[in-house]
């Protein structure tokens, strides 16, 4: 079984640089516009609450709203199909991420993982976004909590 | 607020209270914890039948340079932030075992989560699918195969009482600085009894046919 590979996001490590931003539309659209990039950092009095960039949820709500085929799965990730799109904007109300956004042309824009080397990955400076396995999200996570009792071992000296 | 308020606010806030004291909890003593991760094969065992510690719901992540163990597990929050964060309402508690509970009729797999656990407590299977701890239905394994009875496993108060027991054992015998014999509660089961353990589990999950 092949892994299923994920953008991990860490939302403390991210300084809101908005440098995914730009590579995002600079490497689908060429052009630098914040509009049209799949990636948001929200941001609210100085702090990065939340990177909304899709999840490739399974099974995904976009995908089950549908009603003209125009989302599909591909390899564990959900694409957009331009030409069978209607907008008719049904994803945008359903996904809870605010991930598929309205460009300026009227179409859909969704985020396509650029076929496996995300532009976001390549520009990130302080490694907030990854592509990586999903079972090493778990080793990030667990890391934070196990320094404190590491450093009360080391203190005590126990055992 | 009137007093029928209060007293009603009163009543409930008790009755919480005592449930909360009576419920079953799971709880890792590290300082009686060596590091053998028996417990995370028992665990991948039981819930997948096969023996990967990838896919378990506990975790010992081991510093052998200092001779240190962190336990990584569901704590079981009363206010879980993995509920609050999850946009499909697929994690609910169970009452009957006091237990978070993920409903994967209703999980999208969007790993919200995953993030939103501070201790790093759920895990994703290669699919991408959240998994943590069930408490095995009010009967969980790991309990069973620990070789040092690291992990406890029962009402709340018994446990933290255990726990607090245990902790105050250690610094008696490291004040006197001799520490010629085993705190008291510390059994050491044998090897072979560990590994009976598992069999049973792998074989009850053989029965199953999943």
């Amino acid at each position: 079984m092949v892994n299923k590979y994920i953008l991990d996001i860490d939302v403390e490590k991210c300084n809101a640089c908005m440098r995914c931003v730009f590579a995002c539309s600079l490497a689908r659209n060429g052009v630098i516009d914040e509009r049209q990039s799949m990636i948001r950092i929200i941001v609210d009095k100085g702090i990065v609450i939340d990177i909304a960039v899709c999840r490739h949820c399974d099974p995904a709500p976009c995908v089950n709203v549908c009603e003209f085929d125009a989302l599909r799965v591909e390899n564990g990730r959900i694409i957009l199909d331009q030409s069978k799109c209607t907008t008719c904007k049904a994803c945008i109300a359903v996904c809870p991420f605010g991930a598929i956004r309205e460009s300026y042309g009227g179409e859909l824009v969704k985020c396509d993982l650029c076929d496996g080397d995300p532009a976001c990955v390549r520009v990130c400076p302080t490694g907030a976004i990854k592509y990586i396995p999903t079972h090493f999200v778990k080793t990030r996570r667990t890391s934070s909590v196990t320094k404190t009792i590491y450093e009360y071992v080391e203190k005590i000296g126990m055992r | 607020m009137g007093w029928t308020t209060f007293m009603v606010s009163r009543q409930v806030s008790t009755w919480e209270v005592s449930w909360v004291a009576h419920r079953y909890i799971l709880a890792v003593d590290y300082e009686k914890c060596t590091g053998c991760h028996l417990c995370e094969l028992a665990c991948s065992i039981k819930h997948h039948g096969v023996v990967n510690p990838y896919l378990s719901r506990i975790t010992i992540i081991t510093k052998p340079e200092i001779q240190a163990s962190a336990p990584v597990y569901c704590l079981q929050c009363n206010d879980a932030l993995c509920a609050r964060a999850c946009p499909v309402n697929a994690i609910y508690f169970d009452e009957k075992t006091g237990a978070w509970l993920i409903d994967y009729n209703k999980c999208i797999g969007c790993r919200e989560c995953v993030y939103a656990c501070p201790f790093g407590a759920i895990s994703l299977t290669v699919k991408a699918e959240p998994i943590k701890c069930d408490l095995c239905g009010g009967d969980p394994e790991c309990v069973k195969v620990c070789p040092h009875d690291a992990i406890l496993y029962g009402p709340e108060y018994e446990v933290v009482r255990k726990l607090k027991k245990g902790k105050a054992v250690g610094i008696v015998y490291e004040v006197l600085e001799k520490g010629v014999e085993v705190p008291a509660g510390n059994r050491v089961k044998d090897a072979e009894e560990a590994v009976k353990t598992l069999y049973r589990i792998w074989e009850e999950r053989k029965k199953l046919n999943i």
